[in-house]
């Protein structure tokens, strides 16, 4: 052991370390022929990976490194100020394109490389460009709810009564807030601006009963939950994400959805201002949402295509499982991004104290 | 021998003062410009506001339990290991330190397969008839303190038993000749010595666990709100930088109180006077019994959890679930053949080598410039510590900001540094709880050798600081494989780790892979650990039995 050591910290030795530490450290400039793109990650990385990254690298004979990553924006931020930017086409939420905007960390789109034409509206933003549409819907165990029950999803979750057994919320006030309202009667035209003081009233009178009742209220963060908290009995009842509640159901869980009162929102491609390979990130974004690469995914992973043409392409049993399909959306509203973008702050600070507010 | 120890020490003054100082006082100071959407402001009324105010009593409140828990079940089982024959403790100490490897993700949900309504636990309380079942434990306090204990356990144990395998043999016997029991030696001459070493592990746990926010969320309900929690409302939510580091700010003053207390503790510890230095674990076997219990406590503790992610790793549905879908080895097969999960594999395993050799070597540094004098002895105390008092998110950041300022933007460098920052704490206070606890007969002795202070003494000395070296690059080692944190900020497209692979493949869909892939690390890892623990047993008569 001490014949190991010495030999170890010999003077040169130390100095050869040194020497390679500070080799190693020189900042290398990131290298040219690379389209970097950060996703999600998991079971949907893996179809873009395979219906848009892969495809358009043997296209266009460039390479295509993707990654996950877990929606930092702090990294993105941090990034563009140091003006080191290592992503050059991010998947994110909504919020990001509207705060990022405004924080002038998002290279505008060029509208003249990516074809708006056949982009549903709603789904072109100054500094950004959808990929798919998910519609957050009412999830249940196969069998726990009655049709009648189906057509107001959002009071028969709330409504204790109607149903008996743990229901499951995420621990976050978008989209909560937004079925409280829903179930309280609040017509889906005039949801916003939202009546936070009435949806708090809504959410304490629900958390009241199911205490008196004696069922947990199970919170989750990760749109993967529900699933696994429905399949394993944990809850009878949950709010998720149309898309993972389909994958579930295709590995034989018992659970299903309804698209009724469903609130639909889009994933988004922001280019980080700064990025070197500008023009190679516009052209992955026109050739993402053009009609071939759209179809594929979605037949993959039930999601919403933002271009129109794939939807009409599809057949009609794969499209009337998406969300963007008519006779769903009609059932569906849109989520407003914009207003909580204003707003969430204020909300965060009365939801924080409305989750600490129970008694133990 | 003087050359070295001066371009270590220099070595380490220049990193600590880089990677450590420079990124806190950013971080505390630093640059809030143009990051937030709220003006600052707003920031001391987010402080002040009741849902703050509720959250921080609850996270002192879990962080308090979890420090209680680990005090009690670390320190029994730190006295009873300190009464294990030598020989099984070489098994034991890798299995002590086998919890850090299995992805925290992983465990989480091998919590959840242990404690839902139906799970294993209330199916077998239905099966033996027990009233009362089924059992709500999730979502309770007391078992997310459990939770978050189990993966601190090590913290828990370690700084007791090192401390107590020292002395329990002399101690016993003085209490021997004088004729006292068990009880009265444990009360009144055990517990008063290792008052210190177990305010150590208490400032550990509360500092580590303070910043806990996953596991809380995840099986805590109401009682897994924390200040982390909001930080990361914070930044992923609303882009509010500013709001976060003041919260950032409430961390480190609630972990204040702990850091002093830490300092203090560390410069009033005593050293054992005749101690020979060599046989660091020594003494009397324990009864078959209590071997039995103490075995028996570790193995529960460190593998209920990742027995139910072992079994539903075989699944052959693509979301984990327990009891698993059918029996397949798929997602070993993806974990190992895959291109990406390869690549990180490699990524993670040169990443944690390099990091833990580099902290180890800054130890090094450290321990040299210790030995300057009291106030140097403080600066690397401080230095050491630091890191461990402060969230990862926080620090991650700041340091990112450092080295892109000086043009350090490498990934790699960066991602090494991270876990260099990370990993530090350990070889840094290991050695110099070592350094504390050698007998000031013995620096006499070594100083024979003609020259000052502890770095020449290494001829002497050096098996005394061989396994804290040892046991600090283990744990460094085994702190930058499993970290997720600092990783997620500081890695750049090449340098996707397997905890980014893993967190990727979890938060999407319960992808079955990561099960897999926490039991591949779990089980490698050991058997490494045990080989490892072997050669240096070998080597430094560590484990030398009387």
């Amino acid at each position: 052991m001490k014949g190991i050591l010495s030999a170890t910290f010999t003077v040169k030795n130390v100095l050869l370390l040194v020497i390679l530490v500070i080799t190693a450290c020189k900042s290398a400039p990131p290298p040219s022929d690379e389209l970097v793109i950060a996703s999600y990650g998991g079971a949907w990385q893996e179809v873009q990976k395979e219906t848009m990254f892969r495809p358009f690298a043997s296209a266009n004979s460039v390479n295509v490194r993707d990654l996950p990553y877990d929606g930092q924006y702090a990294k993105i931020k941090e990034m563009v100020n140091a003006n080191h930017v290592e992503w050059d086409v991010v998947d994110v939420e909504g919020n990001m394109v509207v705060l990022g905007a405004r924080d002038g960390m998002l290279e505008p789109i060029d509208y003249s490389v990516v074809n708006k034409s056949d982009l549903i509206p709603g789904s072109t933003n100054k500094f950004g460009v959808g990929i798919v549409a998910w519609s957050w819907v009412l999830a249940y165990r196969r069998g726990a709810l009655s049709q009648d029950q189906l057509v107001n999803p959002w009071r028969t979750f709330f409504d204790v009564n109607a149903v008996h057994g743990a229901r499951g919320l995420r621990n976050d006030p978008r989209r909560v807030l937004e079925i409280a309202l829903i179930a309280d009667g609040v017509p889906t035209s005039s949801l916003y601006p939202l009546d936070v003081d009435r949806a708090f009233r809504v959410l304490t009178r629900f958390r009241d009963a199911m205490r008196k009742a004696n069922f947990p209220i199970v919170w989750w963060d990760e749109y993967s939950k529900p699933p696994q908290l429905l399949r394993d009995s944990e809850v009878v009842l949950t709010p998720g994400a149309n898309g993972r509640i389909a994958d579930a159901q295709k590995d034989g869980a018992q659970i299903d959805f309804t698209w009724n009162q469903g609130i639909v929102d889009l994933d988004w491609w922001v280019i980080p201002r700064g990025s070197h390979k500008k023009d190679l990130a516009m052209r992955f974004i026109a050739f993402a949402s053009s009609p071939d690469p759209q179809a594929a995914a979605v037949k993959r992973i039930p999601y919403g295509p933002v271009n129109q043409k794939a939807l009409s392409n599809l057949p009609e049993d794969v499209a009337s499982k998406l969300p963007t399909y008519p006779g769903n959306l009609q059932k569906e509203s849109l989520f407003n991004t914009e207003w909580w973008a204003d707003n969430a702050d204020r909300i965060l600070a009365r939801w924080n104290e409305w989750r600490a507010s129970t008694q133990k | 021998m003087r050359f070295v120890r001066n371009i270590l020490e220099t070595v380490f003054l220049i990193t600590a003062a880089l990677f450590v100082v420079v990124p806190t006082v950013r971080l505390v100071l630093g640059p809030l410009s143009g990051w937030s959407v709220s003006p600052r402001a707003s920031a001391w009324a987010l402080l002040f506001s009741p849902g703050t105010v509720a959250i921080l009593w609850r996270n002192l409140l879990l962080a308090v339990v979890v420090t209680a828990v680990a005090c009690i079940v670390g320190t029994l089982l730190a006295a009873g290991l300190a009464r294990i024959r030598p020989q099984q403790l070489l098994w034991i100490v890798p299995l002590i330190l086998a919890p850090l490897l299995a992805d925290q993700l992983a465990r989480n949900y091998g919590w959840y397969f242990l404690l839902r309504r139906d799970g294993i636990i209330n199916w077998v309380a239905a099966r033996l008839a027990i009233p009362g079942n089924p059992f709500q434990m999730l979502y309770r306090l007391d078992t997310v303190a459990l939770a978050i204990f189990q993966g601190l356990f090590p913290l828990a144990v370690l700084p007791v038993f090192l401390f107590l395998s020292q002395k329990e043999a002399r101690l016993k016997t003085v209490g021997m000749i004088f004729g006292a029991g068990w009880l009265t030696i444990a009360r009144s001459v055990m517990l008063p010595l290792l008052v210190p070493s177990i305010l150590l592990a208490v400032c550990f746990i509360f500092t580590a666990s303070f910043g806990y926010f996953i596991t809380p969320r995840m099986l805590g309900g109401d009682a897994g709100l924390t200040i982390a929690g909001l930080i990361d409302q914070r930044i992923n939510l609303i882009l509010d930088w500013s709001g976060a580091t003041a919260l950032a700010g409430v961390l480190v003053i609630a972990c204040l109180p702990f850091f002093l207390l830490f300092l203090y503790t560390f410069a009033k510890l005593e050293p054992v006077s005749g101690f020979s230095g060599v046989p660091i674990i020594s003494g009397t076997r324990a009864g078959w019994l209590l071997r039995l219990v103490i075995l028996g406590t570790i193995f529960l503790l460190v593998v209920s959890p990742l027995l139910p992610v072992a079994f539903a790793s075989f699944t052959k549905s693509s979301s984990l679930s327990f009891p698993p879908d059918g029996a397949s080895a798929r997602w070993y097969w993806k974990v190992l053949t895959d291109s990406d999960w390869l690549r990180s594999w490699c990524i993670s395993i040169a990443v944690a080598s390099i990091s833990a050799s580099v902290t180890s070597l800054l130890s090094l540094g450290s321990l040299a410039f210790a030995s300057r004098g009291r106030f140097a002895a403080t600066v690397s105390l401080m230095v050491g510590a630091l890191p461990l008092m402060l969230p990862p998110i926080a620090l991650a950041v700041g340091l990112y900001r450092t080295m892109v300022g000086i043009g350090l933007s490498n990934e790699w460098a960066r991602l090494v540094a991270g876990h260099v920052l990370r990993g530090l704490p350990f070889p840094v206070l290991s050695l110099l709880l070592a350094w504390k606890s050698i007998d000031p007969a013995m620096l006499k002795a070594a100083s024979i050798y003609g020259s000052d202070r502890i770095w020449s003494y290494w001829k002497s000395l050096g098996p005394h600081f061989a396994p804290a070296l040892i046991i600090g690059f283990l744990l460094s080692w085994l702190t930058s494989f499993a970290d997720l944190e600092y990783a997620l900020f500081l890695s750049g497209p090449n340098t996707i780790t397997l905890p980014i692979r893993m967190w990727g493949a979890l938060s999407y869909s319960a992808e079955p892979s990561v099960a897999a892939c926490a039991i591949l690390t779990t089980i490698i890892g050991t058997v490494l650990l045990f080989m490892l623990v072997r050669i240096v047993a070998s080597n430094s008569r560590l484990f030398t039995s009387q």
